[in-house]
């Protein structure tokens, strides 16, 4: 049997589904979560991409500036470029007139989904009384937020 | 019958077209970069859209991940510095991650409850490896040509991974240990293929949680999403079943890589005009990718992209030695 018969096959079983199985809450809960998160992110970058195409709003840095210093280190590459030392989130908000700018803010989304969907399994976790599941998202929280915040409470 | 040879052309339709794009990206930029031909600006984001569409495409099809892909290959054949590459990288790996999780997590395949005890020790050591490697570039006149050599040898070490580590469809638990059982890492999805409810238990937690310290460290410093490492670890040591592993994998990598993203955002290592376009190429790609490798996974597809990574680990290598003026 070929492997796209094979597949053909799993798929007829697939049709024949006899029944639900019961998935945790606290799963479809970070599900959500996550999907909504992600799906602001990509939305954003698309209108930060159909901002820029239609020059409705101009770039920080433009194509040209890119491709003159992209073989320079990150931090370089700014100081070089616009004399700044890049440190934290806030030269995002300072520019947010910017086409390319309002794409830096997806990235935000995407790297906090996972914040907001443990604070979801947390809350979840609390209230049955899970301490593992409790113990391990608090952790996790508490190391996303030393990561997020690191630039601000580290050098 | 004639669904099922439309079936087989679609899948070598995107085989040949996802092949013809990575391999037409990389010989037009070669060209470009070598000045034997020049090229508008545009050209740089636009390649970068449709190089990420090509991985996204055959990735799934190969069973690997777009960042294992997209980083040793645009390092090796892009002109952008090491920082932008990885910056870019962990932003794919994340969107990719993100967008196929929930669709598991309904089925029961992604285990939360398996995968938190190992992201909390990887989320900690992927921070470090983020910083490490932010450092090096910055510290180091020739950083970056460290980090090169370092991930063509990273390249190697994981098609070693990929190549030797055996899969365990479904693998025996005879022993549940005692922190294994505290944790309460158990689960159960349905299986078409067998149409049955298949539950399992897994075993060796705090043996997976050291293996993880390593995982996220590389996934840190080198912007990958580490989904090659994380799937023997958690089927051959917590002896989670693979389709089981392969999903909870994908709920690993938007934990793990999160806080190095905001790491590189923070250090201004990502550039929107250069992320945004692979991005969007890999979240239309992979699409493609995951439908067509629902209906067949050719072997041959993981062959072309297990040489795509040795010539890409070779390049890196050699542009590493080259920048140290050592070859």
């Amino acid at each position: 049997m070929s492997s796209i018969e094979v597949k053909l096959e799993e798929k007829k079983v697939e049709e024949r589904r006899p029944e639900m199985i019961e998935v945790p809450k606290e799963y479809k809960v970070y599900a959500r979560i996550i999907e909504i998160m992600t799906g602001i992110a990509v939305a954003i970058m698309v209108l930060s991409l159909i901002l820029y195409g239609s020059h409705a709003l101009p770039p920080y840095v433009t194509l040209a500036e890119i491709v003159k210093y992209w073989k320079l280190a990150a931090t370089k590459f700014w100081m070089v470029l616009k004399g700044i030392k890049i440190h934290g989130y806030d030269w995002i908000f300072a520019h947010l007139a910017h086409a390319d700018m309002i794409g830096m803010i997806s990235v935000l989304f995407l790297a906090t989904a996972c914040f907001v969907g443990n604070i979801g399994l947390a809350i979840f976790a609390a209230m049955r009384r899970d301490i593992p599941l409790l113990t391990f998202a608090v952790i996790e929280c508490i190391i996303l937020l030393i990561g997020y915040l690191k630039p601000y409470i580290m050098l | 019958m004639a669904s099922q040879v439309a079936r087989q052309a679609w899948v070598y339709l995107v085989i040949v077209v996802g092949l013809a794009l990575i391999f037409s990206m990389i010989g037009i930029t070669q060209a470009a970069t070598s000045h034997v031909i020049s090229i508008p600006l545009w050209y740089w984001p636009v390649s970068l859209f449709f190089l990420t569409l090509g991985i996204g495409m055959l990735a799934p099809m190969a069973g690997v991940g777009g960042g294992v892909m997209f980083v040793p290959i645009t390092s090796a054949f892009w002109p952008f510095h090491m920082d932008f590459v990885r910056g870019c990288g962990l932003c794919m790996a994340i969107t990719n991650a993100l967008t196929s999780s929930p669709k598991f997590l309904r089925t029961g395949l992604g285990n939360i409850r398996v995968a938190l005890p190992l992201v909390t020790v990887g989320t900690g050591s992927a921070i470090a490896g983020a910083c490490l490697g932010l450092y090096i570039t910055q510290a180091f006149p020739y950083g970056k040509y460290y980090i090169k050599i370092a991930l063509g040898a990273i390249l190697f070490f994981i098609l070693a991974v990929m190549v030797l580590s055996k899969r365990v469809e479904f693998p025996e638990v005879k022993y549940v240990d005692k922190f294994s059982r505290w944790l309460g890492l158990r689960g159960y999805w349905y299986e078409p293929s067998l149409g049955r409810v298949v539950e399992y238990h897994c075993t060796r937690a705090g043996l997976g949680m050291l293996a993880f310290v390593g995982v996220g460290f590389l996934a840190g410093m080198f912007g990958l999403g580490a989904g090659w490492a994380n799937v023997p670890v958690l089927n051959l040591i917590l002896g989670m079943p693979i389709k089981a592993a392969t999903s909870t994998s994908l709920c690993i990598i938007t934990m793990t890589d999160a806080a190095p993203a905001a790491i590189y955002l923070a250090k201004g290592a990502i550039l929107p005009l250069l992320m945004i376009p692979a991005v969007l190429g890999m979240y239309i790609g992979s699409r493609i990718g995951a439908w067509s490798a629902v209906i067949a996974r050719p072997r041959v597809i993981k062959y072309i992209f297990f040489a795509i990574l040795v010539f890409a680990a070779i390049m890196d290598i050699y542009k590493g030695l080259h920048g140290l003026h050592m070859i």
